[in-house]
Order: C-alpha cells, then sequence, then structure tokens
C-alpha cells in the first residue's frame, strides 16, 4: 500500500512558545483553545497574547499563527468576593 | 520564591519588591502599575501578601493606594478603601478566584490589572 504523506497528511510543524513563562510546544498555526490545552490551563481561563507592553485577547475558537519564543499570558477572570 | 520569579518574567520592564514579613509572609509589590481609565489615580502600586501555604492559599486580596476610587464616584463591588496594612492604609481588592496548577503569580497579577482596567 502505497502511504503517501500529503500537505494534508502530515504532521503540524510545532512551535515553542511560552504560556505564564512555561515553554509550551503547539502546531505553528493554532487556535486559542489549543494553546490553553496543552499549556495545561483551565479552560475557562482567558488567554492573551503580549504584544510590546500590551496584551490582546485571543478567543477559543480565533485562529492564529504563532512563532517561536512567542509569550502568552492565560489567567482566571476574578470575580468581587 | 518561585511565585515571585514568575511575576518579575511576567513583568520584566516593572519594579518588584517583596518583603518578608515576621509571620513568613511575603509582601509581593508590583510598582507603578498603568489603572487604566475611570480612576481617580493613573496610577498605583500594586501588592499582595503570599502565605506560607501559597500557592496552595491562592493570593487575596491585593492592595493598591488608599485614595483608589472611580472618578464618577460609583462605588465598586470588591473594593474596600481605606483599610490598614501595618499601619498604612491602602484600598483593598478583593477578588477571587481559586489557584489551579498552570497559573502562576504574574497571571494572577495580570488578572488583576486587567480587572481595574475594564471597570465600566
Amino acid at each position: 500500500m502505497d502511504a503517501t504523506i500529503t500537505p494534508e497528511t502530515r504532521e503540524p510543524r510545532l512551535v515553542g512558545i511560552i504560556v505564564n513563562n512555561r515553554p509550551v510546544e503547539v502546531p505553528h498555526k493554532t487556535t486559542g483553545a489549543e494553546i490553553k490545552a496543552r499549556a495545561g490551563v483551565p479552560a475557562d481561563f482567558e488567554l492573551y497574547r503580549v504584544e510590546g507592553d500590551h496584551e490582546r485577547k485571543i478567543e477559543d475558537g480565533q485562529e492564529l499563527t504563532v512563532h517561536p519564543n512567542e509569550r502568552f499570558i492565560a489567567s482566571p477572570v476574578l470575580q468581587p468576593s | 520564591m518561585a511565585g515571585v520569579a514568575d511575576l518579575r518574567a511576567t513583568f520584566p520592564d516593572a519594579t518588584v519588591t517583596v518583603v518578608e514579613q515576621a509571620d513568613g509572609r511575603l509582601l509581593a509589590t508590583l510598582g507603578d502599575v498603568d489603572l487604566g481609565a475611570g480612576w481617580t489615580i493613573a496610577r498605583s502600586d500594586l501588592s499582595v501578601f503570599l502565605e506560607v501555604t501559597y500557592p496552595t492559599t491562592p493570593p487575596y486580596p491585593f492592595y493598591a493606594a488608599a485614595d483608589l476610587q472611580r472618578a464618577d464616584g460609583q462605588p465598586v463591588a470588591g473594593l474596600t478603601s481605606p483599610v490598614s496594612i501595618d499601619g498604612t492604609p491602602r484600598a483593598q481588592l478583593s477578588l477571587r478566584h481559586d489557584h489551579v496548577p498552570g497559573e502562576g503569580l504574574g497571571a494572577r497579577f495580570a488578572a488583576v490589572i486587567r480587572w481595574l482596567r475594564t471597570r465600566p
């Protein structure tokens, strides 16, 4: 049987990023939900991409292309108590 | 402490100070935080006591400058001022979420800052 590797069957390229100061490997093209899952943070945490001295929220379903050593912060939504 | 290192790594351009208390707790302070619009002050230090049982005991509550209040005078749930921390008046930010693995101290401070910057 011819096991042909096609672009559709090739394993995605993994990129090392930083989530909450911990190294995580994710596919080069990924989603907010996948980043959180691979980082081991709860799904209900909010994810932010660090861009200089600003942060941009990344939604769970949002597709993004990540680059090596990009930094992300995942944190809970805090409630007054 | 790993939490303080995480805080410094999350805010590499900010001043982070840590003062050990007599009871073993650590008072971690992130200096000169931009609070965003709508407050009577633009910037404040942000502090929290780390219990000896941290991270099992989550960082809570946080403290800011005593004169922190909304510019429109409206009360803010979770904000109490003034409270006294070792004789120094501070505003208390009672914002809670259980600590979970994968969340460092830096991410918690980031969540508090985000809460301050997104008040209506």
